[in-house]
């Protein structure tokens, strides 16, 4: 019984489920267009509901770190999260009382995050300079000419030497960047596609332990 | 065996007291005054462990002259002069001992032979009857007028004499000549023999008549008695010394210097005062040089060389130095840690004051951008006609929208000027409040919002909400209203993918670009589609802008402000601060990228 319900089911309901969408793209013939929607729409709704099932998971891990040592974070973490939920559910309910969302969103939410998203550009002028700190082989020297090359070509120097590195960029971008990117695309599908089969065939089982 | 000296009894060798009366016998062994053993009286040395046990001396026996005792030398020094034969000792002692005898002990065969010593008085002279008959036939026959040396001439010595009629022929030839003074260096000269089977005791005498040998080119003459060789006759004819019958001359100078010097003082040496070697003398002997005062070293000279007072001075100076201590491993990470705190320190405020300081003195460092992709894409949306329904999907937030706005306000401007009825989906959370803010703030007319407008929210489930809304947007919420989706202004006519004339992804995402162009490309792959992404989507976007399933691009600030400038919005100076900036962060970044490759090149990398 144990076997039927982690094993055979969750594979018999993911691989039949697979099956009908994938087939009701290959045949659209009526049922299947239908019915793949409809799977398509509950998977929708799973993953709502997955997505509220990580709030309050979220919510249950850190009140255990809370109360652990530098669970001040966890506490700011929690109390940030209802706020956001309670302004969110407050504008749904009283529409009036939007404004409020939105200049939690405006002035909380946006300074934060675009705050944190600056300091990339910190890590990556530290990262630059440190870059043969540990590593001088020939793949780092190439990654570090293209990352100049990029940088550089990228600025509208009013020079000869800006507009040369303005075509040596694009060069750069559309011939050797572009056959790497198209060849990781490829990479990337061909492995989406290997992922799938062997979803279909039980092979893999991410839905079950 | 030892005998009982009160009761006579033979006991056994090593006995201490009598088996028969009990008297305690006398110690008849030598003990050994290194290991303490005892050995029997004949050993002179050890049998245990080979040390010598009777010393070394010139005198007789203690027993024999107990006048001079001889303290032990030490037991191992030789005593024995090298080249001195057992015998010849033997033969030396004998002769002392006789010398120290009594007058009346010498025997009466030593008389006799001393008797020549004393002045030749007829009185001294041996009686007729004490000369043997084959001596006094051989005085016949000695010429008349024989040397005094011929007269005292006795019989050789360890040869019994024969009768004087068994003499041979050989024997009577023989002339006796006096003593002939050899060279030492010569060869020994004969030595009495000692006819120790004749009974009689033994006799020193260095007075055996020597042969007359005349030595020629043949080899050995023996001249006959009577005839006198010439050398003897032309020598002078002096009366020897009287050495009372033994000549000096006879002991070679070899065989005296090997005698002991009864002269040399024998210094006292420190007597063992403790343990088992108490009361031995000289067994320390080289202990003499040791124990001698170390000499007084010369002393230093007075006034040092300047050299040297140089040299004291700079030890001075290192002494007096407080002492440094090695930093230990703690300290020298605290140090590196400490180091690179200061450069990232360093690069921070490099590449802080690269982005504030041309927006606060208002440079302009860089010619206008340039975009093809940009004005591709401001051509297409010129095209649309008014109230087409265009499809956007709002995929960045709050992180990114400080780029992102910079490239979706001027395209979603140019829409909302050709009066296109604009779509809002978005699979991010933030993506919907993102795309209120800047469509508030783009709008000109706010009143023209349900018409223009239509925020559809929040698309769960990644990939298969973007299938899903691609295929029925019926159903869902325009979340500025409240009211649903197909009773908004904005949705008439539209409920899928379908309907809508454009679709606008503003990915900053690379994966989100992706997605919404797999998912159209499957759902309504003529549906022409434009993208809108940050710089860092912008190498993964090209190979669909090359291939066609992009219709146009505009990607980071370069391609904003490159459809800022074709739109004519007025913000264009915005624009250019933000290029500005971002220009002399770009110069900072890659200057310190050559600076810091520089460094790890010449310094050397991180051990």
């Amino acid at each position: 019984m144990d076997r039927l319900m982690k094993r055979i089911l969750p594979t018999s309901v993911a691989v039949g489920t697979g099956l009908l969408v994938l087939l009701g793209y290959l045949l659209p013939v009526p049922p299947l267009p239908s019915v793949r929607d409809e799977l398509i729409r509950w998977a929708v709704i799973v993953a709502a509901f997955a997505f509220i099932l990580g709030f309050f998971n979220l919510l249950r891990v850190h009140s255990g770190r809370a109360r652990k040592p530098g669970g001040i974070y966890s506490v700011i973490l929690i109390l940030t999260a209802l706020t956001s939920l309670a302004l969110t559910l407050a504008a749904l309910l009283i529409p009036s009382l939007r404004f409020i969302g939105d200049w939690w969103f405006r002035s909380v939410l946006s300074p934060l995050q675009a705050t944190v998203a600056g300091l990339v550009a910190f890590v990556l002028a530290v990262a630059a300079f440190r870059l043969l700190r540990h590593r001088r082989e020939a793949g780092v020297l190439v990654f570090m000419v293209a990352a100049l090359i990029v940088l550089l070509g990228t600025l509208p120097l009013p020079t000869p030497a800006g507009n040369w590195l303005v075509s040596l960029r694009t060069w750069w971008i559309n011939v050797p960047a572009m056959a790497g990117m198209r060849g990781l695309l490829i990479g990337v599908g061909l492995g989406a596609l290997l992922v799938g089969l062997r979803v279909l065939i039980g092979s893999d089982r991410p839905y079950s332990d | 065996m030892i005998y009982c000296p009160k009761c006579g009894t033979a006991n056994r060798q090593g006995s201490k007291f009598c088996n028969e009366c009990g008297t305690p016998l006398p110690a008849t062994g030598l003990r050994c005054p290194m290991c303490g053993a005892m050995n029997p009286a004949g050993n002179l040395y050890c049998d245990r462990c080979n040390a010598r046990l009777i010393p070394a001396e010139k005198t007789p026996p203690e027993e024999e002259k107990p006048e001079r005792p001889s303290p032990p030398k030490g037991i191992s020094l030789p005593s024995v002069p090298l080249g001195e034969e057992g015998w010849l000792s033997e033969l030396r002692a004998e002769a002392e001992a006789l010398d120290l005898l009594p007058e009346e002990e010498i025997p009466e065969w030593l008389a006799e032979l001393e008797a020549p010593a004393a002045p030749p008085t007829p009185e001294a002279q041996p009686p007729e009857a004490a000369i043997p008959e084959w001596l006094a036939e051989l005085e016949e026959t000695v010429p008349e007028a024989p040397s005094p040396a011929e007269k005292t001439a006795p019989p050789l010595a360890g040869i019994p004499a024969p009768p004087s009629g068994e003499v041979p022929e050989w024997l009577r030839n023989i002339e006796f000549a006096p003593p002939i003074q050899e060279e030492p260096s010569a060869q020994p000269p004969p030595i009495a023999a000692v006819d120790v089977h004749a009974g009689a005791p033994p006799a020193v005498s260095t007075t055996v008549p020597p042969i007359l040998i005349e030595e020629e080119d043949e080899g050995l003459l023996v001249t006959a008695p009577g005839e006198i060789p010439d050398w003897l006759k032309e020598a002078p004819e002096e009366a020897p010394p009287d050495f009372g019958g033994l000549v000096p001359a006879e002991i070679p100078e070899w065989l005296r210097a090997l005698q002991p010097r009864e002269e040399e003082t024998v210094e006292e040496e420190p007597v063992e005062t403790e343990g088992f070697l108490t009361g031995l003398r000289g067994l320390l002997s080289i202990g003499k040089g040791l124990d001698m005062p170390a000499t007084a070293q010369p002393s230093l000279p007075r006034a040092p060389s300047p050299a040297a007072v140089a040299r004291a001075e700079l030890l001075q100076g290192l002494l007096s130095r407080p002492m440094i201590t090695p930093p230990t491993a703690e300290a020298r990470e605290a140090l590196r840690q400490s180091g690179w705190i200061a450069a990232r320190f360093l690069v921070g405020i490099i590449l802080l004051a690269a982005i504030l300081l041309p927006m606060l003195v208002r440079l302009s460092l860089f010619g206008p951008p340039t975009s093809t992709a940009a004005e591709t894409l401001f051509a297409t949306v010129n095209q649309l006609s008014e109230n087409t329904p265009v499809l956007i999907a709002w995929e960045y937030g709050p992180a990114e929208s400080d780029e992102m706005d910079r490239v979706a306000g001027p395209l979603m401007e140019h829409l909302l000027r050709q009066k296109a009825r604009l779509i809002i989906v978005s699979t991010r959370l933030e993506g919907p409040a993102a795309a209120e803010a800047l469509l508030t703030s783009r709008l000109a007319d706010p009143s023209e919002w349900p018409r223009r407008i239509a925020n559809l929210g929040y698309l769960p489930g990644q990939a298969a909400g973007v299938r899903e809304a691609l295929g029925s947007l019926d159903g869902r919420t325009e979340i500025s209203t409240g009211q649903p989706a197909s009773q908004a202004e904005a949705m008439a006519g539209v409920h899928s993918v379908a309907d809508v004339g454009m679709v606008v992804v503003l990915a900053a995402q690379p994966d989100d670009l992706k997605t919404w162009l797999e998912q159209i490309s499957v759902a309504r792959p003529d549906v022409p589609v434009v993208a809108g992404v940050s710089a860092r989507t912008e190498l993964i976007s090209t190979p669909y802008l090359t291939a066609g399933q992009l219709k146009g691009m505009v990607a980071g600030l370069t391609g904003g402000a490159v459809y800022e400038r074709q739109l004519d919005t007025g913000r264009g100076r915005e624009y250019e601060y933000y290029l500005t900036s971002l220009g002399a962060a770009q110069l900072a970044i890659a200057a310190l990228t050559i600076i810091g490759a520089l460094i790890f090149l010449v310094g050397g990398r991180k051990r």
